[in-house]
This record gives structure tokens, C-alpha cells and sequence, in this order.
């Protein structure tokens, strides 16, 4: 089938629909076919050589550069965006803060957030994160960084009950404070590179030793190849491209895919997003703002419109009846979509909740595909320098597998903070490790086998439009009796058809110019985090924070106070369980129902 | 909402909106020196284009049609 024949039935349907009072959005068709090769855009090559090459352009990527161009290193920072506006910085609100000297114990913080992160947050991140805190903003408010103190506090010091440090919030729009990095870097004599994907890692000799980009912004397919001593990933959490707010919608898990290529573990992946969305306008998100702009109200300042926030307002079932409410004690908790949906499965579907106005709008969590834990999963953390299992690489904030926030996203602001602490550990480390070596020869044959694994879909003639697979993608994901209420055969069914994907669907992507080719790779990766997720789902045979098994659905302290990790062995994914040192461990003695306050369905019947 | 063109009338072709969007949407025409959003189904909607332009040649939907996810009915 032709383009234009599809384009044309399209058309016809789409008219026939109207007639009926439908109306369809359909993706890009499935199949598409791409012009004869000679009308095709040219082909350019670049070569760029730096002692560091950093992937990405959010907190962790810009104090990185800045980190490592204080060791003296050369720094190219690369973004397939826009450095300071992609990934989650641009949409942080503030940030942890931890005040050594207000007389507060750093240990009763980290205690209450592992009992948050229930027992398998990664103490030592966690410690990392909070007190290299306050030298971090101290440097940040040094450079004139834009922050300013909440209202009812000080920044730094615990609030009444103790548990919580207050933070700081970022001052102005949403996005000043990384653009405001990105000038930084800038100023630190980094070089950036806007709108260049890097899409595959340079291998030889057991180390990293560079990657391959295209840009996707181009009308000719431009290729660079950069050749760094070492390369830090910094590259965000990953989700699936869901229409959300905050517009998570370029975290589509290149990094770890391009890292599990190289020979990476990656960890962390049955844990999930608790953000939750609306049925009606899936792109408002928790916020209301979205839903009402048009563009005669869209307002320079998008941060006020942003923060008139749902949370906090009652929930109703389909007969009006108001759902039960909270238990005080779990106040500390963030309302999750993970309630909502195990309220759903109870029966009580389609929920909804009360708007400002009075209205009701339906609630689903089209919200929870676009991002995943942060700072939690990613490619496995192998040192204390961000180091990877691999020579050569290094990862940073939410790339970074610290597992911080263990089972569930509930260290508030430790995403943002964790990215910058955890960018400044990996730009030093690897500006000093690329200071003792020389320049790497990376053979041809390395540079064209890269090359050529990034040009599949350009040179087909015919194949999937990675639009078309992304949502196969996302609709064998989305629904919550797969992605949040979890059990064994529905997760294997789910396997099967990601696996299907993984091996005939994939390999006939088709890209018709360079922003389809971002789009192509970007769908690559994100089949291969589906099977990530999938599989550490399946092998973590308990429930636990945002991870429920409707099969499991007790806490299973005797055999996981681990952490679950992938490894590469012979092509194929073999699950690893990590215990976490016993000192980490909860008191035993302490009632299971006290241990752990949160109830999943099921678990005491 | 979501984008739907740049307005060439009153494009200035300063060319914010192309740099700030993350997702690809929006390029230069370099012969005309003015932006297009060539793939306007791949807005993220962050609309820092519309809040950036200083020509209010963004023009933008009141709703964003997304394929909707099977799951949500």
C-alpha cells in the first residue's frame, strides 16, 4: 500500500466518521514506504574529539560539564533537545535541602526516608544526595542561580514533625534554573551541542570510547561521531512518550538502551511512576492549567498557571459516592495513581474527582507512561564515583540506577538535587580518570558498525512508522491491570507481545528523514525498557512500594530486601538479585501491619 | 491544545520557538528565514514556543487530539 492510498482511506474514514459524530485521531498508518533513494536527504559526517563527552542537557548533565571543566578536562554536552529545556529539570518546582548546622542528625533524616522508600532506598545515595545538599546550592546561589525561600521557612531545617527537611524553591518560570545551568556550562567553556541524538556508544578494548549522533533537526542526515576518553550518561528517567503534564515527552530510555548495548546493567525497572492523569484531558495531568489554555491565555508566566493543583480534593465513584478517604497516617505519603488504580480494580471504576469549580472529572494514569520512579532505576551504579559496569561510562541523576528512592518516589526533591550531586560526582571523576589517559584510536570498523545499526530504518524502503509502534507500545502497557495491578500471566502476555515487537517489528522501523530517525531510535529503546520493566516485574515475586502483584500481595522481607538488576549474558536479560546489607534492614520484630502502614488488596486475607 | 503552524505572516523568524522545542516539532526554513512546525502531531505541549514568540505567530488548538490508549475507553 502506497503512502498517498493510505493517507486517502484515512481521509475517507476520517470523513465517514465525522458523518457518524466519531471523530478518530489515528497515529501515523503502520506500514509507510519512503521516497526512491536518490530523492532522499544527503548524508554529511562530522567528527568531534573531548577529553569528556556528557549525553543530555538537565541538572546532572550541566554540573557535570561545569565539574568537569574544573579538572580541566575538554566538555562537549550533547542534547537531542534543547539543553536546559529538555527531560524533568525545566518542570522541578525546588529541590531537598539539608542545613548541617541546624542541629539536626542526618541519620533520623535517612532513617524516615528509607522507611518511606519501605527499607530498600539506597542508604549511601541517599546520604550522598542530602549532605553534599547545602555545598550544592551554596555554589548555586554563588553563581547568582535563580532560588528563592519558601514562605514558612528556612530552607534546610526539618518542619514540625520532624521527618521532612524543608527545601528551596526555584525562582521565576518554569525552566530558569536549568537554563540558567546551561549558561553556566557555557561559561565554564563548555561546548553544547543542541539537537544532535546520540543514538550508539563506541566500544574497543572493553571501554567506552565515544558514541555516534545524528541531528534530528536537519534536513540532511548529518552524522557525528564523537571520539572522549570518557562519556557520561545524564540522559533522565525513562517513560513512553505519554501526552502528560509536566511534558515529560522525550525520556524514551536511549541512555540505557545505548548502555545495555555497551554491556550495562540496568536495576530498578518493576518500580513505577505514582503520577496519575484524566481520561478527558490526559495531558492536564495533576494540573489544571493545561486543560484551560488557549492560546490568547497562554501567559508568559507558565509557572502560575502550573501550580493550580488538584491535589488534596476528594474522590467519587461512578454512583457519586465519595471513596473512602486517607488514613491520617499515611499524610506523609503522596496521594499515588497506584491508589486510584487499585481502587478501580476493586470494582469501583471509572473514579473521579472534584474540580475547583465543583465539576468532576474522570481519572486515570495516562500520567504514569511518562516518566518512571526518578533517581531510582536506571543503568546500574557500580562505584561511588557514578561509574558504570562498564569502563569508560558513567551515569548521573535519573539515569543514574541509585535506587535512592527504592520502591517509590517519596524524597521529595531528590530528583533534582540527586541530579545535581550526582552530576558533579561524575563530571570530576571522569574529567580526572580522562587526565590519565591518552587520546583513544577508535577503529573504522567500530565507527561504521555504529553507524550502521542507526541506519536501518533510514535505508528501508518500506516499514513501521515509529509513530504506529509507539502506541502498539503504549497500549500494551497502559492498561492498569498490566503496568500497575500486576500478576504473572498478565504480565507474561504482555511479554509475548513486547517480545513480538522486539523481534519483527523493531527491526522494520521506518524513518523518511532525520526527525523520523530520532523517532525510530527513540521506539527501539523504548520496546527494549518495556521488556526491561516486564521481565524485573515478573522476577520480583512480592509486592512492594509502586510494585503490586496481585499474585504477591504481601511485602516479602525474608527474601526481598534486594534490589533486582539486569545483565547482559549472552544476548539475552538474566535477572540478578541484589540483597541490601542487613544494616539497612527494618526491625523484624517490629508487626508486619506496623512495619509497613500501607495496605495493598489482598495482603492480610 | 496543541501546536497547529507558525503564522509566516507574523513570524520574525528569530527563531526562539525552534530552539526551545525539545521535541523536534518546529524547524527553520532557511531560505525564507522563518519557522514551521513541520511535525506539529509530535507536540509535547510544554508551549514555551507560545510564551517565547514575540510575535504571536504560534498558533495553537484548543485541544490536543491524542490516539487515545485503548485502556482509557
Amino acid at each position: 500500500m502506497t503512502n498517498s492510498t493510505r493517507r486517502d482511506f484515512i481521509k475517507t474514514a476520517g470523513q465517514s466518521s465525522l458523518a457518524a459524530g466519531l471523530y478518530f485521531n489515528l497515529p501515523d498508518g503502520a506500514w509507510l514506504t519512503a521516497d526512491a533513494q536518490e530523492t532522499r536527504p544527503a548524508v554529511n559526517e562530522n567528527r568531534i574529539e573531548c577529553d569528556v563527552l556528557i549525553v543530555g542537557g538537565g541538572y546532572a548533565a550541566c554540573y557535570a560539564a561545569i565539574k568537569a571543566r574544573e579538572q580541566g578536562a575538554t566538555v562537549v554536552m550533547v542534547d537531542k533537545g534543547y539543553a536546559g529545556r529538555s527531560g524533568q529539570s525545566p518542570w522541578a518546582t525546588g529541590t531537598l535541602l539539608y542545613d548541617p548546622k541546624k542541629g539536626v542528625k542526618i541519620e533520623d533524616w535517612i532513617a524516615e526516608a528509607s522507611r518511606k522508600t519501605e527499607f530498600i532506598g539506597n542508604r549511601y545515595w541517599m546520604e550522598t544526595t542530602i549532605a553534599n545538599s547545602w555545598d550544592r546550592y551554596q555554589e548555586m546561589l554563588g553563581w547568582g542561580m535563580p532560588f528563592e525561600k519558601p514562605a514558612e521557612t528556612e530552607p534546610g531545617v526539618p518542619d514540625a514533625s520532624k521527618e521532612i527537611f524543608r527545601g528551596v524553591d526555584f525562582k521565576g518560570n518554569y525552566g530558569d534554573l536549568p537554563l540558567a545551568l546551561r549558561q553556566q556550562a557555557l561559561k565554564s567553556g563548555t561546548k553544547i551541542m543542541d539537537r544532535i541524538m546520540i543514538a550508539e556508544l563506541l566500544k574497543q578494548g572493553g571501554r567506552i570510547v565515544g558514541a555516534v549522533g545524528i541531528s534530528s533537526s536537519s534536513k540532511s542526515f548529518d552524522y557525528y561521531t564523537f571520539i572522549a576518553k570518557t562519556t557520561i550518561m545524564a540522559v533522565g528517567a525513562c517513560g513512553y512518550k505519554a501526552v502528560s503534564d509536566p511534558p515529560y515527552h522525550q525520556l524514551t530510555g536511549d541512555g540505557e538502551a545505548m548502555a545495555w548495548r555497551a554491556g550495562a546493567e540496568i536495576a530498578g525497572k518493576e518500580f513505577v511512576c505514582s503520577h496519575w492523569a484524566r481520561t478527558d484531558v490526559p495531558a492536564g495531568g495533576r494540573a489544571t492549567a493545561l486543560v484551560h489554555m488557549t492560546n490568547e491565555e497562554c501567559p508568559a508566566n507558565l509557572r502560575v498557571i502550573r501550580n493550580a493543583s488538584l491535589l488534596g480534593k476528594y474522590m467519587e465513584d461512578a454512583a457519586g459516592n465519595r471513596l473512602p478517604g486517607r488514613d491520617p497516617r499515611l499524610a506523609q505519603y503522596p496521594l499515588s495513581y497506584l491508589d486510584i488504580e487499585l481502587a478501580a480494580h476493586a470494582g469501583r471504576a471509572p473514579i473521579y474527582q472534584m474540580n475547583f469549580n465543583g465539576t468532576k472529572s474522570e481519572i486515570v494514569g495516562g500520567m504514569a507512561l511518562g516518566i518512571s520512579i526518578r533517581h531510582g532505576d536506571g543503568i546500574w551504579a557500580a562505584d561511588k564515583q557514578c561509574g558504570t559496569t562498564i569502563p569508560g561510562l558513567y551515569a548521573a541523576g535519573d539515569a543514574l540506577g541509585t535506587a535512592t528512592n527504592g520502591s517509590v518516589y517519596t524524597i521529595g526533591g531528590s530528583s533534582s538535587m540527586g541530579a545535581m550531586v550526582t552530576g558533579a560526582i561524575a563530571g570530576a571523576a571522569a574529567a580526572k580518570e580522562a587526565a590519565k589517559m591518552d587520546k583513544p584510536q577508535v577503529r573504522a570498523e567500530e565507527i561504521a558498525r555504529a553507524k550502521q545499526l542507526i541506519n536501518i530504518p533510514r535505508e528501508r524502503k518500506g516499514g513501521f512508522g515509529p509513530r504506529w509502534v509507539t502506541h502498539l507500545l503504549q497500549n500494551t502497557l497502559a492498561p492498569y491491570f498490566v503496568y500497575f495491578v500486576k500478576k504473572e500471566d498478565r504480565l507474561k502476555a504482555a511479554l509475548t507481545q513486547v517480545e513480538f515487537m522486539q523481534e519483527h517489528i523493531v527491526p522494520m522501523l521506518l524513518a523518511r528523514d532525520p526527525h523520523e530517525l530520532r523517532l525510530a531510535i527513540e521506539t527501539k529503546s523504548m520496546v527494549l525498557s518495556a521488556e526491561f520493566r516486564l521481565r524485573s516485574a515478573l522476577f520480583r515475586n512480592e509486592s512492594r512500594g509502586s510494585h503490586y502483584r496481585e499474585d504477591y500481595p504481601r511485602r516479602d522481607d525474608k527474601n526481598w530486601l534486594a534490589w533486582v538488576k539486569i545483565r547482559p549474558e549472552q544476548g539475552k536479560m538474566a535477572m540478578v538479585k541484589v540483597p541490601i546489607p542487613k544494616e539497612w534492614w527494618p526491625d523484624l520484630s517490629i508487626p508486619y501491619e506496623q512495619r509497613y502502614p500501607f495496605r495493598f488488596p489482598g495482603e492480610l486475607g | 491544545m496543541a501546536i497547529e503552524r507558525i503564522d509566516q505572516e507574523k513570524c520574525v523568524g528569530c527563531g526562539q520557538c525552534f530552539e526551545t522545542c525539545y521535541a523536534g516539532v518546529i524547524q527553520m526554513d532557511e531560505v525564507k528565514q522563518k519557522a514551521v512546525a513541520n511535525y506539529p502531531q509530535d507536540c509535547a505541549v510544554c508551549c514555551w514556543c507560545v510564551a517565547l514568540c514575540p510575535a504571536q505567530a504560534v498558533v495553537f488548538t484548543p485541544v490536543k487530539m491524542v490516539p487515545a490508549f485503548t485502556s482509557w475507553g
